[in-house]
């Protein structure tokens, strides 16, 4: 019992330990929807978004439903920002889907990721501490990573179902906006919100 | 008519007031009456009840989630204040935590009116719902106001229980402090059940093992941790604030230890944690010392048990007789029967630990739950009544028990000193509760230097006369006297012997009680018989147990399916069914039995009331456990029946008589493995009480007084 629990304690320590703002970001690969292998590293001299998804997660498909999450994808994207949309939920739980179904989410919803990963064991999840969807993650052009946290400022007010998302401060949007203008990011660390993420 | 409008009014409010139910919840306003008699501040509450295993969220939900958010129309003349927030519980999703209220919650809030005019307004309430995924839900809810009659549903218990779980101002010893970025919080009400709910995300990590001890509370602060500790913190009594500036404490100089003594301490200190971590039940967690001084108590007061009393006094009788012996030959026989005592303890607990090991739930008594092993017993203890009545012998000289020459005065003190043992087995003194549940769930060799204590204990008087013979002399002078007693013991032995037939009454059907009862037949049959044919004695023995051992080894000794818990899943699910029906409706309808009345005990009843916060006293008992027995013919008076039932405590009882692994592992849940144990539980405690093992009617009125 007292090895375990040690053990437990190490596991989370390490595992579980989260990644620090303007330190480089951990770098991983993982398979994408057409099952390419997607290596971090390989998008150095690019900005690199991570969105941590789930589709049936309500505060997910809040963004979704109101087009919020897409137009951010599309803002970016567009601007060659890559766009990494991950999905840590473990096979069977909420959020688990095949590359098809992911496909097929993409094209329904309209979606603009660069790419859509998948994390079934949840190591990714817990390398960078993803707790919730969505919690987001910017990485700069060298690979430091600038921004983790919530998407808008909607968690802690509960506000999310009623308010009109495109009214609320956007801590991506500001992020972004100020690594263009090659400004530190104010708010760099805010707290996530939304369903658990489904390790 | 005008009565009748009234009536049909009332009705169309009631209708109004109806709970609203959404997919995984039922929404309702509650208070304390419906019928207003002035204006002013009026206290309510939402009240939820979700789906069964559903949780909301608490002000701060941890790690995911989001609290529940309320809206109401402004209306002239009322006032709806934010409502409160009660102490959550902690709902884990390793390696996420979350805060937040599962089954139920009652978040209260004030409506302050300024006169009793009708009036009405709208509540919009969103809230998540969550299991293992969540779902947003959204509730309309009107108050309406009209002729002095509020539409809310009249739950004045109910309310109250959820306002005193609000947090309240911390106490005035409430103190914070920082140490190499361990925060440690101190008071005198926390408790080993204590757990810090922070308000922001930006003082500790959720998941962060929390170390709770008596007084303090200490955890690893986040790096974002700012100075400020702010949050609530569970109690025995409740929840509390913490808002607190953490003062930076220097690190401690290790000068001041004490030498050997922090040798013994440290290794408890390492024991008492791990029980900590081992077990959620941690009032009573004791450290190996503290076990060790607790077996060796409670081997010395087994001595006095009424199972044990007779046999023991017989070896102080020939103490006495033999007095005048040589002190060599006294040391001799008061080592033997020591020696007898602690090998049939060591027996036990190696019997026991590898039951244990393979995978048993075990208990002390729990040998008891074999009806085979009761039947042994109780056959020997009738003979053993015989032997002592009718002073006679009948094996051999050497055991006629006033017959101490060295040799097989030797042998015989050491089966006595085994045979007190094993008909010691079905009690349990006070103290040894405890130290055996100890020691049944350490690694094997804690277990033994808890079981060797226990035998020390309970050899200990003969302990000392075998170290310092003379002090036999201070015993009194042996006379006639000693026959008298001799037999009075005997009949305690019968009486001992009906008791074990009465539980073996409660384990097999009436023809396996038959065979018993012939098997005392036989016995008192054999003893009048070797009066008057002592010669074909031995045969006529041999012949009659030859007979009576085949009949009882080719005898169904399968407990009764009715009350017995058999262990395949089918059975045990069939058992608990049957234990359920005959008062399970009752329970249901929380309706009180007649005054006296208990429930059976199960898991589901204990949550349900744990949930609603109803108070429950559970007493875990069983028909061998003379312990309990007495306790019930003593403190379970009809005066604390009715107390019970006008303080609506709901009175379970876990019977234990025949096996059931549920009860064990409910036990185990308490650091238990022997009986009796009695818990008690209301909404101020954090966790269940384990009381004491011995009780009154006046301790009892106390502790329900009290708490």
């Amino acid at each position: 019992m007292k090895i375990k629990i040690l053990v437990f304690l190490i596991a989370c320590f390490t595992i579980f330990g989260g990644v620090k703002n303007d330190v480089a970001a951990p770098t991983f690969t993982l398979m994408n929807q057409d099952s390419e292998i997607i290596d971090l590293a390989s998008f150095k001299g690019k900005k690199v978004i991570l969105e941590w998804t789930n589709h049936d997660c309500p505060f997910v498909k809040r963004h979704y439903d109101t087009d919020n999450m897409q137009d951010l994808q599309k803002e970016y994207t567009e601007n060659d920002v890559i766009w990494l949309s991950i999905i840590s939920s473990a096979k069977g739980k909420q959020g688990y889907v095949t590359k098809s179904e992911a496909k097929e989410l993409t094209i329904n919803r309209d979606a603009q990721p660069s790419h859509v990963l998948f994390d079934s064991n949840g190591d990714v999840g817990k390398l960078y501490d993803a707790k919730t969807t969505p919690h987001m993650f910017i990485i700069d052009e060298v690979g430091m990573l600038r921004y983790q946290g919530a998407i808008d400022n909607l968690g802690s007010t509960g506000a999310l179902f009623s308010t009109d998302l495109s009214k609320a401060k956007n801590y991506v949007r500001d992020a972004m906006k100020s690594l263009f203008l090659g400004e530190d990011v104010k708010e760099k660390n805010t707290r996530p919100y939304g369903c658990s993420v489904k390790y | 008519m005008r009565f009748l409008s009234l009536f049909l009014i009332t009705l169309a409010f009631a209708v109004d007031a109806k709970a609203v139910k959404t997919d995984h919840a039922e929404i309702s306003i509650i208070g304390k009456t419906n019928i207003l008699s002035e204006s002013g501040t009026i206290h309510l509450g939402y009240k939820f009840v979700f789906t069964p295993g559903w949780h909301t969220y608490w002000i701060n939900p941890g790690d995911s989630g989001g609290p529940p958010v309320f809206q109401s129309k402004q209306v002239k003349g009322w006032k709806i204040d934010q409502n409160l927030w009660p102490g959550p519980q902690t709902i884990e999703y390793p390696p996420l935590m979350t805060y937040g209220y599962e089954n139920e919650v009652v978040f209260p809030f004030n409506l302050e009116i300024t006169d009793l005019k009708d009036n009405e307004t709208d509540i919009n309430i969103k809230f998540l719902v969550c299991d293992d995924i969540c779902v947003p839900e959204e509730a309309n809810l009107k108050l309406i106001l009209k002729n002095k009659i509020l539409n809310i549903e009249e739950r004045p218990n109910e309310l109250e229980k959820w306002r005193k779980l609000v947090p309240v101002r911390g106490p005035p010893d409430l103190n914070a402090s920082i140490q190499n970025n361990q925060i440690k919080i101190s008071a005198e009400l926390i408790g080993r059940n204590s757990y810090f709910f922070p308000y922001d995300d930006q003082i500790v990590d959720f998941s962060t093992e929390q170390d709770s001890l008596d007084s303090s509370l200490s955890f690893t602060a986040l790096d974002s941790f700012d100075g400020k500790v702010h949050g609530i913190i569970s109690s025995q009594s409740g929840f509390f604030e913490v808002n607190e500036e953490v003062y930076i404490e220097q690190p401690e100089t290790n000068a001041t230890t004490e030498g050997s003594n922090s040798v013994i301490k440290d290794v408890s200190v390492l024991v008492e944690k791990q029980i900590n971590e081992d077990q959620s039940f941690q009032q009573s967690g004791i450290s190996l010392m503290t076990a060790i001084i607790f077996a060796l108590l409670g081997g010395l007061i087994l001595n006095l048990m009424p199972c044990v009393l007779p046999v023991i006094a017989l070896k102080a009788l020939s103490l006495v007789k033999n007095a005048n012996e040589s002190k060599s030959s006294v040391t001799m026989n008061a080592s033997a029967y020591v020696f007898g005592v602690i090998l049939t303890f060591m027996i036990i607990a190696s019997l026991l630990i590898s039951l244990k090991n393979a995978g048993e739930l075990i208990g002390w008594g729990y040998q008891l739950q074999s009806p085979f092993i009761v039947t042994l017993l109780c056959l020997l203890i009738f003979s053993i009544g015989l032997i002592l009545v009718t002073n006679i012998d009948i094996f051999s000289s050497s055991t006629k028990l006033e017959n101490f020459n060295k040799g097989s005065g030797l042998i015989n003190s050491f089966f006595t000193g085994a045979l007190s043992v094993i008909v010691a087995s079905p009690c349990t003194a006070p103290f040894m509760g405890a130290a055996l549940g100890f020691a049944l769930i350490q690694p094997d060799i804690y277990s033994y230097v808890v079981f060797l204590s226990l035998a020390v204990g309970f050899a200990l008087p003969y302990f000392l006369i075998a170290l310092f013979p003379s002090l036999v002399k201070f015993l009194p002078q042996p006379g006639q006297w000693m026959e008298s007693i001799k037999q009075l013991f005997g009949f305690m032995m019968f009486g001992a012997a009906i008791w074990l037939l009465w539980v073996l009454a409660n384990q097999v059907n009436a023809n396996t009680l038959l065979i018993v009862m012939i098997g005392l037949f036989l016995i008192s049959f054999i003893v009048w018989l070797q009066k008057i044919a002592f010669k074909h004695l031995i045969k006529t023995i041999l012949i009659l147990s030859f007979i009576y051992g085949y009949s009882l080894s080719n005898w169904d000794f399968k407990q009764n399916v009715e009350i017995g818990y058999s262990l395949t899943g089918n059975g045990l699910q069939e058992s608990v069914e049957t234990a359920y029906s005959d008062n399970d409706e009752d329970f249901q309808e929380g309706k009180e039995k007649k005054r006296g009345g208990s429930f059976v005990w199960s898991l589901e009843k204990e949550n349900i009331l744990r949930n609603s916060n109803r108070a429950y006293f559970i007493n875990f008992t069983a028909a061998w456990c003379i312990t309990c027995q007495v306790n019930e013919a003593i403190a379970f008076t009809d005066d604390l029946m009715e107390t019970f039932v006008d303080k609506d405590i709901t009175y379970l009882k876990a019977d234990w008589t025949n096996r059931n692994p549920v009860i064990a592992k409910e036990l185990e849940k308490y650091n238990r493995s022997g009986l009796p144990v009695y818990i008690y539980w209301n909404k101020n405690l954090d966790e269940p009480m384990v009381l004491n093992e011995l009780l009154t009617e006046g301790y009892l009125m106390e502790i329900i007084n009290e708490n």
